[in-house]
């Protein structure tokens, strides 16, 4: 059985795409979790709305996978508010995955024929 | 400031384990009331789906984290309880119709297991030891065989093995109840349906509703499995519907044939594909979603 991934484990697979969001978000600067809810909705056009649970699981697992890591907290209304910076090992992850979607993307529009122009007859 | 909002969510954070409440519940209430839209009153329902499935991969992960290994020691326990209710609900119609004492017992018996099940399986296992000596006693006065007749009952040696799983030290905590106490409601809601059959008000074909004692559970088990990205739900399914799908089939080719049907497999018949087809649909599903399951509770 393995075990949950740790600091020490290998680079991560390809990574979940709340999860890669998440991580893009963070690259701009330390945020809370509503911050990263709003900016990644904001990235993505609206395509990726993070429900809270789903955000929180995820901060769970990029910190303990040494990806992401708390960065001081405030208190609001009386309830505390983390904040959460990305790792050298996070922004490495999110680099590779980038590079790993960027290549898949390439494959394909080079095989593409280009799109006719509007009012050009072929 | 949305007393009446929050106290829901609270409500629904009860989703993950108290001692992660304890570190991270403020936080996440406060992120969700920032999420909601003004003049809202009820959870958003994504935000709910999203609580509960994050509650319970919480549960699994940290489950996992804390007792390593022994964690995999659940997917034996719930096997056992899946045995143990289906059981129950395939021994009710004996309790109505006959007028031998085994058949009378052995529900009451069964449903005494789960229920202490709910709380205490040490001493669910030690009522199901206590319950197995006693309902094999009429067998021995019943069968001139003495000691064979005694042992070979199908229904004492699978409650003897369930005992066994409930008894054995895994140094897991055996405190937690809802997934017992889920897997025994889960088995229990065909029942409406098998009184509907008995009385005659709907028969899509003979015996329809004895197949959900194990179909429910089994898709129960599948969805839980799915929702909390942790194998092991589908892992016990897959030793109970493995067990109910072979079993027939191992005695038939082990050469018991007519008389291992009378003896052994007493509720599966061994000559009717439909007896193992829905138990091996249901064990190759298990199959698959406990990889997948796998899969994904390691997966970033």
């Amino acid at each position: 059985m393995r075990s949950e991934a740790s600091p020490t484990d290998g680079p991560p697979g390809p990574l979940r795409e709340p999860t890669y969001y998440i991580l893009a978000v963070l690259l701009d600067g330390p945020r809370h979790g509503y911050g990263i809810i709003r900016r990644a909705a904001e990235l993505s056009d609206n395509q990726v709305r993070l429900s809270t649970g789903t955000l929180y699981t995820a901060l769970d697992r990029l910190c303990e996978a040494g990806l992401a890591e708390p960065h001081g907290e405030e208190v609001v209304d009386g309830r505390a508010r983390r904040y959460y910076r990305i790792t050298g090992a996070g922004r490495q992850a999110v680099r590779t995955e980038a590079e790993r979607m960027a290549a898949a993307a390439r494959l394909v529009m080079r095989r593409l024929p280009p799109l006719p122009q509007p009012g050009v007859q072929q | 400031m949305r007393p009446a909002l929050e106290r829901l969510y609270r409500g629904l954070l009860r989703a993950y384990p108290a001692e992660y409440r304890a570190w991270r519940e403020d936080e996440m209430v406060g992120t969700l009331l920032e999420v909601t839209r003004p003049g809202q009153r009820l959870p958003d329902v994504r935000e709910a789906a999203g609580l509960i499935a994050g509650g319970l991969r919480t549960r699994a992960r940290l489950r996992r984290e804390s007792e390593g290994p022994a964690a995999w020691f659940d997917v034996l326990r719930i096997g056992a309880a899946l045995l143990l209710s289906v059981r129950l609900l395939q021994s009710v119609d004996g309790f109505i119709d006959s007028t031998w004492l085994r058949p009378r017992l052995l529900p009451l018996v069964l449903a005494a297991v789960l229920i202490t099940l709910l709380r205490r399986p040490v001493r669910a296992g030690l009522l199901l030891v206590a319950a197995s000596l006693v309902l094999a006693w009429p067998l021995v006065v019943a069968t001139p065989a003495g000691i064979v007749g005694w042992s070979t009952s199908p229904i004492l040696f699978a409650l003897a093995l369930a005992a066994a799983v409930f008894l054995w030290p895994s140094g897991t905590r055996t405190s937690r109840r809802w997934p017992w106490a889920a897997i025994g409601i889960l088995a229990l809601a065909p029942w409406p349906l098998r009184v509907a059959e008995l009385q005659g008000l709907w028969i899509p074909w003979p015996g329809w509703s004895t197949t959900l004692y194990e179909v429910l559970p089994g898709a129960f088990l599948i969805a839980l499995t799915l929702v909390s990205a942790d194998p092991r739900p589908s892992l016990g399914g897959l030793l109970y519907f493995a067990a109910s799908a072979l079993g027939p089939l191992a005695l038939l080719l082990a050469g018991f044939g007519a008389y291992g049907y009378v003896r052994f497999a007493d509720v599966a018949s061994i000559g009717n594909p439909a007896s193992w087809f829905a138990p091996a649909l249901l064990a190759s599903a298990c199959l698959v979603t406990g990889a997948v399951a796998r899969r994904e509770a390691v997966r970033l």
